[in-house]
C-alpha cells in the first residue's frame, strides 16, 4: 500500500509548496557530484582473500584544452561511465569522450579555441562522427560567437547535439 | 480505487489521453522558477512537466553514499532504489495526468519494448509507436507526431530544460530530438529472451549493491553486458533520451512503466514475493537505498521503498506477460 501523503491528489498549490520545501535540499545534495575542475580521482576498493585492495585512478580529460568536468564512474570491471550519458557504458575513456562529442557537439564547438593546431580554424569540417555535417554547419553558423574561456551558461538558448535538437 | 495501466499500442484512447495530458502539464506553471531550482540564466517559470525533468537530474546527481562511489551509485540509479524511485516518479506523473485530464480512471500506459524487440531492426524502427499518430519519429528536432516544436506557437511542445555535457541543468528553447537505432552501442531493442532471463534472476539485489551486483534490479536496469534492458531502450532511442534530462522525451515514462511492469511480474512470479533488499540494518553507506529510507522527492511528500512495494491498491497492469 502506497504512502498516504505521497498519494494525496496533487494540486498546483501543493506542487509549488513541495518544490519550495524540497528544492534547496535537492540542490545541496546534487551539488556534491557536479563538477571536477582540474581532474577527478576515482577510488575503487575490493576485499580479496583477506586482503584489502585500494585502486586510485586520476582522470583529467580535456578537449581542445578545455576541461571536461562531469562526474566519471569507473566500475570494478573497468567499464567507464559518465553522468552526462547515464545509460552508456564504455570500454575506454577515449570512447566516452568521443560519445560526448557526438552527443553534445555544440558544447564542444563553443568551448573550442578559435585557433588550434597551428592555424586551423574552429569550424569543424568533416570528421567521422555521425553528425559531423550537422556539427560543421552549426560551427559555421556560430563561429563568430564561439568563446574561448571557461564555460558560462547562457540564457535560454537553442541547442544542437547528436540527436538533440536545435531550433529557434 | 485501482486503475489499469494499458499497453499503449493496444489502446488508442490511452495514447491520445497520454499525449494530451503531457502537453497540458508542459503548459502548466504553478510558481517555481529556474532560479528557485538553481538553474543559471534569467528566472523563468518552470512547468509541471519540466519539474519531472529536474527531479530526475537532481536525483541522479545526488551521490549515495554522499562522499561518492561505490561505483557511482546515486539517489535513483545504479543501486537498489532504482525500481522503487521510478515507481514513485511514475505514480506522481499518473496522479498529475489524472488531475489535468479530469479523469480519475486514467492509467499510465506502458510500451512493451520487448515485443517490438522481437522484430527485425527495420521493423523496430517502423513500430506504430514512432508514427505520426503515435509519438512521432526520429529527427533533430522531430518533425512528426504530437510533440513537434513550432517556434511560432508558444503552446507547442518544446524542450526548455536539459543537461549539458558536464551534466549541468541549463535553459534551452528547442524541439525534441530522437535518433532511433542510430547508436552503434544499441542497434536493436531488448527482446522477450531478455525479459524472460530477467524474470528468472534473483535475488532482488545483492552486495555490492552497485552496477556490478548480481540480481534482478541490476539486470533490469541494464548494466551487465550493457547497455541492456532499460539502459538499452534509452540508448536505442537516443537524442533527448540520452542525457540525465531524459524525461524530456515523453517516451521516458512509457519505458519506465514497462520496467515497473517487469518488476511487478517478477514480484508476482514464483517465490520472489514483494521482497526488497537491503533492509534497514544495512550500513549508512547504503543510506538512500535501504527499505525505509526516504526516496528523493521534489513535487510531493516523500515515500520509501517499503511504501511502494505493493501498488495494487493504486494501479494494476492489463497484462504481466512481459
Amino acid at each position: 500500500m502506497m504512502n498516504a501523503k505521497s498519494e494525496a491528489i496533487p494540486t498546483p498549490e501543493s506542487i509549488a509548496k513541495y518544490v519550495k520545501q524540497n528544492a534547496r535540499k535537492a540542490l545541496k545534495a546534487s551539488a556534491m557530484m557536479m563538477h571536477h575542475e582540474g581532474g577527478q580521482e576515482i577510488v575503487r576498493e575490493d576485499d580479496y582473500k583477506g586482503h584489502h585492495v585500494v585502486v586510485k585512478t586520476m582522470y583529467h580529460i580535456t578537449v581542445d584544452g578545455q576541461d571536461v568536468t562531469g562526474h566519471i564512474m569507473l566500475t570494478n570491471q573497468g567499464q567507464v561511465q559518465y553522468h552526462g550519458l547515464p545509460n552508456h557504458s564504455f570500454d575506454s575513456t577515449i570512447d566516452l569522450v568521443r560519445a560526448l562529442i557526438d552527443n553534445f557537439p555544440e558544447d564542444f564547438d563553443k568551448k573550442k579555441p578559435a585557433m588550434v593546431h597551428g592555424g586551423m580554424t574552429n569550424v569543424k569540417m568533416g570528421g567521422s562522427g555521425k553528425h559531423s555535417m550537422h556539427m560543421a554547419k552549426k560551427a559555421a553558423k556560430s563561429s563568430s560567437k564561439t568563446g574561448t574561456g571557461p564555460k558560462k551558461k547562457p540564457a535560454a538558448k537553442s541547442k544542437g547535439a547528436a540527436g538533440r535538437g536545435k531550433s529557434k | 480505487m485501482s486503475v489499469t495501466r494499458p499497453n499503449i499500442l493496444n489502446n488508442a484512447t490511452a495514447l491520445q489521453k497520454y499525449c494530451d495530458g503531457v502537453k497540458r502539464l508542459k503548459n502548466e506553471f504553478t510558481g517555481p522558477t529556474t532560479q528557485d531550482l538553481g538553474i543559471d540564466g534569467p528566472a523563468q517559470p518552470v512547468s509541471t512537466y519540466d519539474l519531472f525533468v529536474i527531479w530526475h537530474v537532481n536525483a541522479m546527481m545526488t551521490a549515495t553514499p554522499a562522499n561518492g562511489n561505490p561505483e557511482g551509485r546515486n539517489a535513483a540509479h545504479r543501486g537498489p532504489v532504482f525500481l522503487p524511485w521510478h515507481r514513485f516518479m511514475l505514480r506522481q506523473l499518473e496522479l498529475n495526468l489524472q488531475r489535468v485530464l479530469g479523469d480519475q480512471d486514467f492509467g499510465l500506459p506502458y510500451w512493451d519494448w520487448a515485443a517490438d524487440g522481437e522484430g527485425s531492426p527495420e521493423d523496430q524502427l517502423n513500430s506504430p509507436l514512432w508514427r505520426d499518430d503515435g509519438l512521432g519519429g526520429s529527427g533533430d528536432p522531430i518533425t512528426t507526431g504530437p510533440f513537434v516544436f513550432d517556434p511560432n506557437d508558444d503552446s507547442s511542445f518544446r524542450v526548455r530544460i536539459d543537461t549539458d555535457s558536464d551534466g549541468n541543468l541549463e535553459q534551452v528553447n528547442r524541439g525534441l530530438a530522437r535518433a532511433l537505432g542510430e547508436d552503434r552501442a544499441a542497434p536493436t531493442l531488448p527482446n522477450k529472451t531478455d525479459t524472460a532471463s530477467a524474470l528468472q534472476s534473483g535475488p532482488y539485489d545483492a552486495s555490492p549493491w552497485t552496477v556490478s551486483a548480481a540480481g534482478f534490479r541490476n539486470m533490469v536496469e541494464g548494466w551487465p553486458n550493457g547497455p541492456a534492458m532499460h539502459n538499452r531502450v534509452h540508448v536505442w532511442i537516443g537524442g533527448d533520451m540520452s542525457p540525465a534530462s531524459s524525461p524530456n522525451d515523453p517516451v521516458f515514462f512509457l519505458n519506465h512503466c514497462n520496467v515497473d511492469r517487469i518488476w511487478e511480474a517478477w514480484m508476482q512470479a514464483g517465490s520472489n514475493g514483494r521482497v526488497y533488499l537491503p533492509d534497514q540494518s544495512a550500513p549508512n553507506s547504503l543510506k538512500g537505498h535501504r527499505i525505509n529510507d526516504e526516496l528523493s522527492s521534489l513535487i510531493s511528500a516523500p515515500t520509501t521503498p517499503a511504501d511502494v512495494l505493493d501498488s495494487t491498491a493504486q494501479y494494476v497492469y492489463d497484462s504481466l506477460n512481459v
